[in-house]
Formats: structure tokens, sequence, C-alpha cells
């Protein structure tokens, strides 16, 4: 039987197919799909804030795009005993702009940012993307064939 | 601080609030030509999950009119609407000829917030004798998980509680409803609860 397993803020989990992993309302926060395709073992990580640099308190360490990548990653690769895990990622919107504010100082640009630079450091591919703008994303991993579908208000339905 | 001293802040709090919330729907009541009433004003520290279970679900679809204050780092105002009541709000205050255009419905619905977040504003200057203002506002349809969350940490709040400060409006029995959040920059009612000398 397959199930659906809900990933929440600053939060992730790791599960394996047939099941799937979903994370509901992503705006500026960033969606990672993680998965290694022999043993089709999936991690979904819901990121907030792009690193833990400024923060005294790092006990929250899901919240972190710097912190949680990393350890999620070590520990597909030790369940799964794969080294090549496979990426895909979503969100890092900006939902409301004001004119006066500048990009650099968007968290949704920083997420994905930091989330890119991690997963490169980790030499991670990622498959594919669908990141920035101003719509908040709800993500759908199937771990069969790690098809992740990327659901928008008014928009169609992308599949990643 | 002591439990005493924490709940009179709470207290006062949720009093500011109240009378924000009660000039905000008294005029809101004339705009609409119709009562207006409100649910006693909800302060309250709650995870990001307690607030989707509890308040609205994160993949609910609604209309939200943000307005931020300008001026100094305080926060923003949402005004939170189902789009099918916000639809209702703009026939009442536009013409019955007039053709509603989604355009149009969110127009009408940005002024509407707009008058909600001044009129609040208005009576928390009375009780700081300081003033504030609020920008133009701006609007989005998304679903509420995606708004609330990206609200609260471009407002500098990062952690996964927030304190949830809301007004519930009703008109028409409670056929129409919608919610007047504030999200505060970190240390700004530390400095409002000063102003009051609590």
């Amino acid at each position: 039987m397959s199930e659906q397993i809900k990933v929440g803020i600053s939060d992730f989990k790791i599960t394996t197919s047939p099941n799937e992993l979903a994370t509901i309302g992503l705006g500026s926060c960033v969606g990672i799909a993680l998965y290694a395709p022999k043993s089709k073992v999936g991690a979904l990580s819901h990121i907030m804030l792009p690193d833990s640099s400024s923060f005294t308190d790092t006990s929250k360490w899901a919240k972190f795009a710097n912190l949680a990548i990393p350890k999620i990653v070590e520990e597909l690769r030790e369940q799964t005993k794969e080294t090549r895990i496979l990426a895909k990622i979503a969100g890092g919107a900006s939902m409301f702009t004001f004119t006066s504010d500048s990009p650099t100082l968007q968290i949704g640009s920083r997420n994905i940012e930091s989330v890119k630079a991690t997963l490169e450091e980790l030499k991670i591919p990622i498959l594919s993307e669908h990141v920035g703008g101003k719509m908040g994303r709800s993500m759908f991993v199937d771990l069969k064939d790690f098809n992740v579908k990327v659901r928008m208000v008014n928009r169609e339905e992308f599949i990643l | 601080m002591s439990e005493d001293k924490s709940l009179l802040r709470y207290d006062a709090l949720q009093e500011v609030v109240n009378i924000g919330g009660g000039h905000a729907a008294t005029a809101l009541s004339k705009m609409i030509g119709k009562k207006v009433e409100m649910d006693v004003p909800l302060v309250q520290l709650l995870p990001y999950e307690k607030v989707y279970e509890t308040i609205q679900s994160d993949d609910t679809i609604v209309k939200v009119v943000l307005s931020k204050l300008i001026g100094g780092e305080y926060g923003v105002f949402l005004f939170v609407i189902d789009p099918k009541d916000a639809e209702a709000l703009a026939h009442m205050v536009l013409p019955d000829y007039a053709e509603l255009s989604e355009h149009l419905v969110d127009s009408a619905l940005k002024e509407l917030s707009n008058i909600l977040v001044q009129s609040f504003l208005q009576a928390v200057m009375q009780l700081i004798d300081k003033p504030l203002f609020a920008s133009v506002p701006v609007m989005t349809m998304d679903m509420f998980g995606s708004i609330l969350s990206s609200v609260y940490m471009e407002q500098s709040q990062f952690s996964e509680e927030v304190l949830i400060i809301k007004n519930n409006f009703y008109s028409e029995g409670h056929i129409i409803e919608g919610s007047l959040y504030f999200v505060p920059k970190p240390k700004v009612l530390e400095a409002l609860l000063q102003e009051l000398g609590i």
C-alpha cells in the first residue's frame, strides 16, 4: 500500500517506494527532493532559511539549507549505500514585491542560491527545478520513479 | 519576567488589538452599509503546524491584501479572505450596474482592506500618541501556507512558532468572513507595551 507522507515547514522525511512525499504551501521556502535511484529511497526537505551562520541556536537544523541538506544526504547514503543521489527542487518565491525591496534582501532567492550551492558542494545533480516567481507551490514526490509534481494556484501542474 | 507581568502584557496586547479591531469594524460597517461583527481577538504563540490545523489549512486558496507600516521597522497587516467572500464584499460597495470583473473585485478589496488598516492604526495612534502610516496595499491570491510563512520570514520572524495576532470580522451572520492579521517585526510589541507604560 502506498502512503502519502507530509512534510511540514522546517522539517524533512525519508521513506521508500511506493510511498509518496508531499509538502504544501512553499512560498519563499524551498522544497528539496532527494532520491537514491537503485533502492528507490527518497527524502523531502522543506527548508526555511539559507544558512545558519548568523544564528546562535541551530538545534532545529532542518530549517537551514546549509545544515539540512548535508545531514539528509548522509542519512540517505548510509541507509541505501548508494553514493549517487539525485535532486529536484521547487520554491523560493517572493510572494509580495514592493518596488522598494532590493532583490538581494529577498529570502526566496537567497534560499535558492544556498540550496544550489550546498547541492553542488555535495556533487548532487539537480535534474530539474521550478523556482522563483511570485507564486506558492506544493510538491508531490513519487518514489517509484522520482516523478515530482509541482502544484500552483491558477496554473497548470508542472512535472519536474 | 514574572508570570503575572507576562499575563498583564498579553492582556494589554489583546486589548490594543480589540480597540484597533473595533475601530476597523465600525469603519467597514459604514462602507458596506451593513452590520459587522467581530470575535475576541486572537493573540497566541503557535507552531505553524497548529496554525494550519486550527486557523486555516495551508492549502486553502485565499485572497490576501498586504499593507506595510512605513517610517520604521514595524511590520505588516494582512487582510485574508476567501475569494468568494471577497466577491460578495465587492458587491456591497460597488454600484449594482457595475460588471464585476476580477480586477474590479480586487481593487474594491484593496480599498476595503486599506480602510480596515487605516482605522485600526488610527485607534492605536490615539493610544500611543505617535503617528503611524501604512503603505499602499498590494494583493495576491495563493495558498494560505505559502503566504503566511513567507510574510513572517520577510518580517524577520524565523522561528517555527509564530505569534498570531488577528481579528475576525463577520457580516450577514457568519456568511462573509475576513481576518486582519498583524505580523510584527522583532521587538515591535515590546516597544508598543513600553509606550503604554506596561
